[in-house]
């Protein structure tokens, strides 16, 4: 290898002055960048039976028609494991494309038949949803900064079944929803139904519609959910669900694809009891008008 | 901190290089021995260009490397050692003052390479040299060079890949000495060579959280590159290869063999944790094998063009099994692994582009090199290799007597859309002092690969380069 004549002064101050330059430029100052953060606990007993399964939390895009569904991890926007020691989560979604102002769903599960390798959520598994429940609405609204979701009670389990109900609306007394006008329909064990106080606990919610009078039915289908919670008896094999009602919001009032205090309120009189399988519903939803119906929160 | 290396209770690779030293001890009382030195000093800043970061955080990399090769002793007995001793420091102090580590930890492999987070010595080359006609010996750390392809060279099993820097680094930078016995034989028709390497060298990969690393994140886990571990030294798991050359009607060609530690490791998706507050972490554990080699390789210059292709077969090696992906549950993690029929070739030609003849000033050469590589596994049950596929093109321009030297190299990985505009300028004041300044341009598609594609992978690591060397 030749060895290089020996450098002039002048010569050796350009690429020094070219190498202060670079890194006087490239060492600038950055900007802060606005974080976004969800955070919260969970409970349940399947947390502390089950320490050696994995809890994951996961944020999916707000879906309107299925809150309460079991969500597919196809979906996820990001996921991430729960704090064993205090059952916390903290997500970070600051750089996963959610911005303030998006409205999420949020979902906790424990992976209740994990053997090792990459977790999933199926039948047996242990899930909780964020949802709101006066709304029924399972959409979260992100802030700028720390978003808060609260506890995430992990009640409900995963069942595998396709159950599906066949309904009718009664159309010859009571109030008469027209065609065109949206009904909110929900499939509610008694236990939690309170028709004197006129409420609804959403724990005992497994099924729910969103239905236009005339376009979709009669009959209206109406898809059990497949995570029921574990306050409701249920028959595992076969599947089966016992005392459940049909409660209906006439949403018009606004029509907002929520239920409204005021709006009518509208119920099968009887129970009736599921299978797997397709249940059509002889009992027909009722809405007795004269002043049944939402009351205020 | 834990070490590694030479200084763990598997030292034999310790004992190797006190070996060397002692044999190397006779030289200073040689007569007639000489020290030759050469080097240069460089300093390597590396910006990336990608918009949507903060601006401090785009230097990902200000690097000093001093560079030395020492030749002591006579032409037929002599230590030879090509070093490099590299200094990455956090100048820029910005958030994440791991943009650029030679390794997660301290530690020493096996080829006394010696690496902290932000230091790190390589010694390529460092070989006792003995030679008396017709043979010549070589004992310590060697690069061996065999096959003729101007990329990536399918019948150089010995040396592994540095894979820091993707496939960016600089030549010279880009393999990995192997501490070996190398016997070289010259007769008059051909040229043999029989090799025994006796401790294993890994492949290099970034350490996670590096601007090259390999780590993955969607939306339900990140993967991390784990330890990569080298094999045991013992006899089961030393290589030995050995290839014959020679001219024939003109054409240069070699033949060759091996047996040993597969030089490129099946990346074993081997484990998932759950740490608090994280996407999952599935764990991606470099494995290497055993594997049998057959290769061959020629050179046949035509005129002002220099055609050239290599191949390798090997009856048993190895790569994940596939698996349906589409359900996470169905997923079995470690991943299976299986031994496989496999070739990989690699073809192209160097056209010397007489410039000259139409600039008669121009003062310096031009190439024109085109190269093409691929490798396929028989078994269509297992997963591809990583690199194939691979067309690479350059042009080279060297004018004003060497000044000035243009490089612009585009390579292309023709199974996902990936692709490296690789545009380079060096000027050489002939004083010493070199500048080059250099832009990367990376691209890929995603597709439905179950892993990601490396092109895509790296599609955001777009970076401006400015190197300026001072020779000794």
């Amino acid at each position: 290898m030749k060895k290089s004549p020996k450098a002039s002064l002048k010569n050796r101050q350009l690429p020094w002055i070219c190498l202060l330059a670079c890194l006087s430029v490239a060492c600038g100052q950055g900007s802060d960048s606005s974080e976004v953060i969800l955070a919260g606990t969970l409970q349940g007993a399947a947390l502390a039976e089950n320490p050696d399964k994995p809890v994951l939390v996961a944020v999916l895009p707000d879906d309107p028609q299925r809150p309460l569904a079991t969500p597919s991890l196809a979906d996820v926007v990001m996921m991430v494991s729960a704090d064993k020691t205090d059952y916390s989560f903290r997500l970070d979604l600051t750089e996963s494309g959610l911005a303030p102002g998006q409205a999420i769903n949020l979902a906790a599960f424990v992976d209740m038949n994990y053997a090792g390798g990459l977790p999933s959520l199926d039948a047996g598994d242990m899930v909780g949803f964020f949802i709101d429940a006066q709304t029924f609405s399972a959409a979260y609204e992100l802030k700028p900064g720390l978003n808060d979701a609260g506890n995430l009670p992990i009640d409900r389990k995963i069942y595998d079944h396709q159950a599906s109900l066949q309904f009718r609306l009664a159309e010859n007394f009571g109030i008469v929803p027209g065609a065109g006008e949206n009904v909110l329909v929900y499939a509610v064990h008694s236990q939690g139904l309170d028709l004197a106080a006129r409420t609804v606990d959403v724990d005992y919610v497994v099924g729910m519609a969103s239905m236009i009078v005339g376009q979709d039915g009669p009959p209206y289908p109406l898809d059990l959910l497949t995570a029921i919670y574990t306050g409701i008896a249920v028959s595992e094999d076969p599947f089966g669900l016992s005392d459940l009602r049909l409660i209906a919001i006439l949403d018009d009032a606004p029509a907002n694809g929520r239920p409204d205090a005021g709006e009518y309120l509208g119920v099968t009189l009887l129970a009736f009891d599921v299978a797997d399988g397709v249940n059509v519903i002889a009992n027909r939803i009722f809405f007795p008008g004269d002043g049944f119906v939402l009351p205020s929160p | 901190m834990e070490t590694k290396g030479i200084f763990s209770s598997n030292g034999i690779g310790f004992l190797f290089w006190i070996v060397v030293a002692c044999m190397a001890w006779p030289l200073e009382a040689a007569s007639a021995a000489e020290l030759q030195s050469f080097g240069f000093i460089e300093l390597d800043n590396l910006v990336n260009t990608d918009s949507d970061q903060d601006f401090a955080d785009a230097v990902k990399k200000n690097e000093i490397r001093a560079n030395l090769e020492v030749k002591y002793g006579r032409d037929d007995l002599h230590l030879f050692m090509k070093s490099d001793f590299y200094y990455a420091p956090n100048l820029c102090g910005d958030d994440d003052p791991y943009d650029y580590r030679y390794s997660a930890e301290a530690e020493v492999a096996n080829n006394l390479r010696i690496s902290g987070t932000e230091t790190e010595a390589d010694f390529n080359e460092l070989y006792l040299d003995y030679r008396f006609s017709p043979f010549r010996l070589r004992l310590g750390n060697q690069l061996y060079k065999w096959g003729t392809a101007d990329v990536l060279n399918p019948t150089a099993y010995f040396n592994p890949y540095d894979f820091r820097e993707f496939l960016l680094r600089d030549d010279d930078q880009f393999r990995q000495g192997v501490p070996s016995l190398s016997a070289m034989y010259f007769h008059d028709r051909f040229t043999a060579e029989l090799v025994f390497s006796f401790a294993h060298v890994p492949t290099l990969f970034a350490p996670s959280g590096n601007f090259w690393s390999l780590d993955m994140r969607n939306a339900l886990y990140t993967t991390r590159v784990g330890s990569y571990d080298r094999l045991p030294t013992e006899w089961a798991n030393t290589g030995i290869g050995g290839r014959i050359s020679a001219t024939v009607w003109g054409t240069d060609l070699s033949l060759s063999a091996y047996h040993g530690p597969d030089r490129d490791p099946v990346m074993v998706p081997d484990s998932v944790a759950f740490p608090p507050n994280e996407p999952l972490l599935l764990t991606i554990e470099p494995r290497y094998h055993i594997v049998n080699m057959f290769g061959m390789d020629f050179s046949k210059t035509l005129g002002d063009f220099v055609f050239q292709a290599e191949a390798a077969y090997s009856p048993n090696k190895r790569s994940l099994v596939m698996q349906d992906l589409s359900g996470l549950g169905a997923v079995r993690i470690p991943f299976d692994t299986r031994a496989s029929d496999f070739i990989s070739y690699a073809a192209g030609c160097n056209y010397f582009v007489p410039t000259g003849k139409i600039f008669e000033n121009h003062g310096g050469e031009t190439v024109f090199t085109v190269d093409w590589f691929q490798a396929r596994y028989a078994d269509d049950d297992l997963y591809g290799a990583y690199f194939t596929d691979l067309l690479t093109l350059r042009l080279q321009d060297t004018f004003m007597d060497g000044r000035l030297l243009f490089k612009y190299t585009a390579m292309f990985e023709t199974r996902h859309n990936g692709s490296i505009h690789w545009p380079e300028l060096t000027v050489d004041f002939q004083n010493g002092w070199t500048l080059a300044l250099a832009y990367v341009a990376i691209d890929g598609d995603l597709d439905d690969e179950a892993f990601e594609p490396l092109f895509y992978h790296y599609r955001n690591n777009d970076f401006v380069s400015f190197k300026i060397r001072y020779q000794i």
